[in-house]
This record gives C-alpha cells, structure tokens and sequence, in this order.
C-alpha cells in the first residue's frame, strides 16, 4: 500500500481500499505503562527524531540544550568548528554533572563546574585538572558521551541507539527524498507553543491524521474547512510512504470570512502582506507538494514516524514533536514557522488574532485528548474504534506495533 | 462628575474617549497569554460589551496608529493598541466559540508563546 493514493472521483478513500483491516485496538495500547514503557524503548530509543533545525545552530559554537522527555536525556547539539553538528548528552565523563545549563548559546568549550574537566566544542576532552589522577582517561579521545546526529533538508534528526539500525536516509526513505528541498529555511519568524498534556501522545497524532472531527470538534474555529459535499471532512489526497504518510485538508471553495475582526485581521495582514515581496520560495507552490494541485487546501500534513508532523501551510509551517513521559502525560511541542514577522500595527494585530486562532483550535484538540484519556482509564471501554475513514489511525497503530515487534 | 487626572490615569487619544471605561483592565497587558487569561475570567456578556464598543472602531483606530512608526508608541497609543491586542483574543470568544474560551480546556489551561527567532 505504499506510494500515492488517488481518490477515485466518484468516493473517498476508505480502510478496506488499503487492506487495513484492523478496526480496533485494545484500550491498553493507549494506558497502559507496559505499552509506554516498549515505546519508549522500541521506538523513541530506536527510531530518528527530529529536534531541532539547523538555523538555531547557525555559527561555529553555537550550542542548544534539549530535554528529550521520553528518555530523560539531556542533549547537548553543537555546531563545532568544523561546521558538523554533533549531539552528545550533557554528562560530564568525571562523574556525571550536566556541563551545560544555559539553555541556548555561544561557546568555545565547555567547562564542568564541579572539576572543571573541559571539553571542545566537538565534544572531546581538551583538559583535566591533575590529568595524572586519571591514567586511564585520555583528552583529545575520550569527551561527552555522543548522541548520533543527522540533518535532513535543515531538521536535525537524533537517534539514541548505540548504533542506529539505519541511515537517517534509509529511516526517512521514500518521504525524504520526496520532501528532501522544501524550502523549509525562507520561514524565519518562529513562535513556540508547548503544550504539556494530561493525555497519551498518540491520542494528539491521531487528531491531526483524521478530517472525521474537523467539522464537528472545529465546526466553528475552522469555518473555511468544512464542506457540505464533504460532510466527514476526507482528505482529498492521502499518500503513504512506507511507515511515514502525508495527508491534505481540503478548503471549502464558498467560504467567506463574515464576521467583521475576523475579515478585518485577514484583510489587514495576511491579504495585505500577500501584495509584498514573497520572502522566499513558497512551501505551498514546492511540486511534492499538493501533487493534483486541488485548490483551495488547507494545509498538507507530513507525518515522520514515529511522532513528528509537519504541516506545510499557505504562510509557513507548523512542527510538532509528541514527547510521551508515560502511558498518561505528554508534552506537544507546537512551532509554527512564519515567512515574515509582524512590520506594522496592523499585521501585528493580524498576527495576534491568527495565534488566537490556532491556539483555540488547539485547545479543542488538546482538551478532547485529555477527556479521551480519563475516558480510557476508566476502565470500561475495552477496545477503541478506527472507521473505514480512519485509515491514517489503522496505518499508524499498524507501523507502531510493527516497528515495536521489528517488522519494519 | 470625574475626579480622574489627566496624564495620571490611563487615557486614550482624543476621539477615543469611549472606550476608556477598558484600559483599566486591557491597557496594562503584554502578552497573549495574559489577554488570554483575562478573557477566561469574564463572562460572555462582559466580552461582548467590549466586542460591541471597540470592533466598529477597529478601523479608526489603526487608521491613527498608521501615522507613528512600527515600534514603541506614546502611552495613550499603546493603551489604543493594547485595546486592539484585547480584541483578536475578546473576537475568538464572541465570533467564534460562542464562549470566554473553548469550554471543555480545563481551568488552568495556559499556552506560554514565546518567539524564539522573531525578528522583531
């Protein structure tokens, strides 16, 4: 079932036309702490994950810490002098102490405050005081514990295996090279959005690879998806790509923004801006994406297993990463990447209602995880249901167990 | 009858005098968050006042900060924009939701949005 999915004219796609026949899964695979627990080791310790891009890191020295979550690792990325960036977990080789507090900086090393054993910016052991305590411990060789590091199209990728199974090439496949020159580095003006949730992470991936909610949940905070001739919200295109998938929202044709801020913030920002100078290349006009040109869409989702979405928008892109801490709790980071910050009164006032916006309309998403997890814990649901439209859910939880169980 | 001194009190720009009855409350708020949280703790009734006074204002009112630069404004002027900024969220409740905020988000819902790489 790999490869592009064309929807025939007369009806929409549906699980039986993907063989994906599996229409429930026990309620466990949501709460339970066994099934976190293979997750975390089976997937989040196997799998690449993005965490970063490389414009956070643009200069030699340039270092961001990162709490991963899941595992409870402290990362460490680093742009040394040799231009490669390089993850290690911030854990002093002596006897542990995080190295490295500032969450975000310039260095030219690194200096533990305990010791004060010192390292490169490449992660190598520069200095020991009283070196000669240590005979076994040797610099310029021994250093930061390193964490495997690979770049795709600006996303830094991590990986905790000691050794990856494969290439972040080989991992991203079909998917990367598809989506391998997006021009993901013109969207520049970044807002950050995290979102720690009382809720099972996939619970949040789920929400976002099924139109069926969009015009219900979002019957009114998304007035310009839902369509008569669409009552379930299908998406028009579905591509899927090994374990990694895309999906397309469609846009309903008639809408017209009516109430009076809402078509003012539009009016003054996002249809005035479009008159200005592109600030880049268009994410939205890439060929890879939305291949039958259907018009008008929402967005295009990009889904990289196991938890990362990046949906291409008409004025950037929004990233998110799922970080489960357990079968009940999660963190989703939400950012949203802009083609230009706000140069006026009106486009910042624009900027405020489109962030209300999307933050109300997270919150309906967020809020329905939370309410799913408490429903689901109180025991009496046994199996959760996947319609023949939520092929996305079937496809996901299929390639989840599978890369559990090392199928794929 | 006032006894509110001029230059101490908040105050708007000339033309604007109408809507000072909610600088007190919207003038004094920096980020989204707070207006945010402000627009949580009040009724749909109390929003829709400040809907109905400052939307058919929306226009004049970018229309004069049109005349000052892209950055910081005299204070009767922050006190107008900062109005505006209570608006796109206020807006959300009275256009959108039909609610102060998405009624089933629990009490202490909160997103902290910051702007790591803003150019601004």
């Amino acid at each position: 079932m790999n490869g592009f999915t064309r929807i025939p004219e007369s009806r929409w796609l549906r699980s039986r036309d993907l063989k994906l026949e599996e229409s429930s899964v026990p309620a466990s695979f949501y709460t339970s702490q066994e099934q976190f627990e293979l997750e975390r080791e089976q997937v989040f310790r196997r799998a690449w994950l993005s965490v970063a891009r490389v414009e956070e890191l643009p200069n030699a020295g340039d270092f961001v810490n990162l709490d991963i979550l899941t595992l409870k690792a402290k990362l460490i990325l680093v742009r040394g002098d040799d231009g490669e960036v390089r993850g290690f977990h911030n854990s002093c080789a002596h006897r542990g102490v995080m190295v490295v507090q500032k969450e975000k900086g310039n260095a030219a090393q690194f200096r533990c405050p305990y010791h004060a054993w010192v390292y490169g910016t490449d992660g190598k052991l520069r200095t020991i005081p009283g070196a000669d305590m240590f005979p076994d411990v040797k610099c310029g060789h021994d250093g930061l514990p390193p964490v495997h590091t690979g770049i795709w199209n600006g996303f830094i990728f991590v990986n905790f295996a000691k050794e990856p199974e494969e290439s972040l090439e080989e991992f991203l496949g079909e998917a990367g090279v598809l989506f391998s020159d997006l021009p993901f580095e013109d969207y520049n003006h970044e807002l950050r959005l995290p979102q720690p949730l009382a809720t099972n992470w996939k619970h949040i991936s789920n929400a976002f690879t099924e139109g069926y909610h969009l015009g219900f949940l979002h019957k009114n905070s998304l007035p310009f998806v839902f369509d008569r001739e669409n009552p379930l919200t299908d998406y028009p295109t579905v591509r899927f790509m090994g374990r990694h998938s895309a999906n397309i929202t469609g846009a309903n044709s008639k809408w017209q923004p009516t109430k009076p801020v809402m078509r003012f913030a539009l009016e003054t920002g996002f249809a005035a801006d479009a008159e200005l100078e592109p600030a880049g290349k268009k994410l939205m006009d890439h060929p890879a994406i939305n291949p039958d040109r259907i018009d008008p869409i929402m967005e295009e989702a990009i889904n990289i297993f196991p938890n990362t979405q990046i949906q291409v928008l008409h004025n950037g892109y929004l990233w998110y990463q799922y970080w489960p801490s357990g079968p009940n709790e999660m963190l989703w980071d939400v950012r949203l990447f802009l083609d230009r910050a706000p140069h006026s009164f009106r486009t910042e006032f624009a900027e405020a209602s489109y962030v209300a916006a999307i933050r109300d309309v997270m919150a309906e998403d967020s809020s329905m995880g939370e309410l799913q997890q408490q429903g689901l814990i109180s025991g009496g649901l046994e199996r959760v249901k996947y319609g023949e439209n939520e092929f996305m859910l079937r496809h996901f939880a299929q390639t989840l167990t599978n890369y559990i169980e090392g199928k794929v | 009858m006032s006894t509110i001194e001029r230059g101490v009190s908040p105050s708007l720009p000339a033309a604007f005098e109408a809507l000072e009855m909610f600088l007190e409350e919207w003038g004094d708020l920096e980020t989204e968050d707070e207006r945010y949280q402000l627009r949580r703790r009040k009724s749909l009734e109390d929003l829709k006042l400040f809907y109905d006074a400052v939307t058919p204002r929306l226009e004049d009112v970018f229309r004069h900060l049109d005349q000052f630069e892209y950055g910081p404004l005299p204070r009767a002027e922050q006190g107008l924009f900062r109005l505006a900024l209570g608006l796109a969220e206020v807006a959300q409740a009275v256009e959108v939701i039909g609610h102060p905020s998405v009624p089933t988000t629990s009490a202490q819902h909160t997103i902290q949005i910051s702007r790591p790489r803003s150019l601004k």
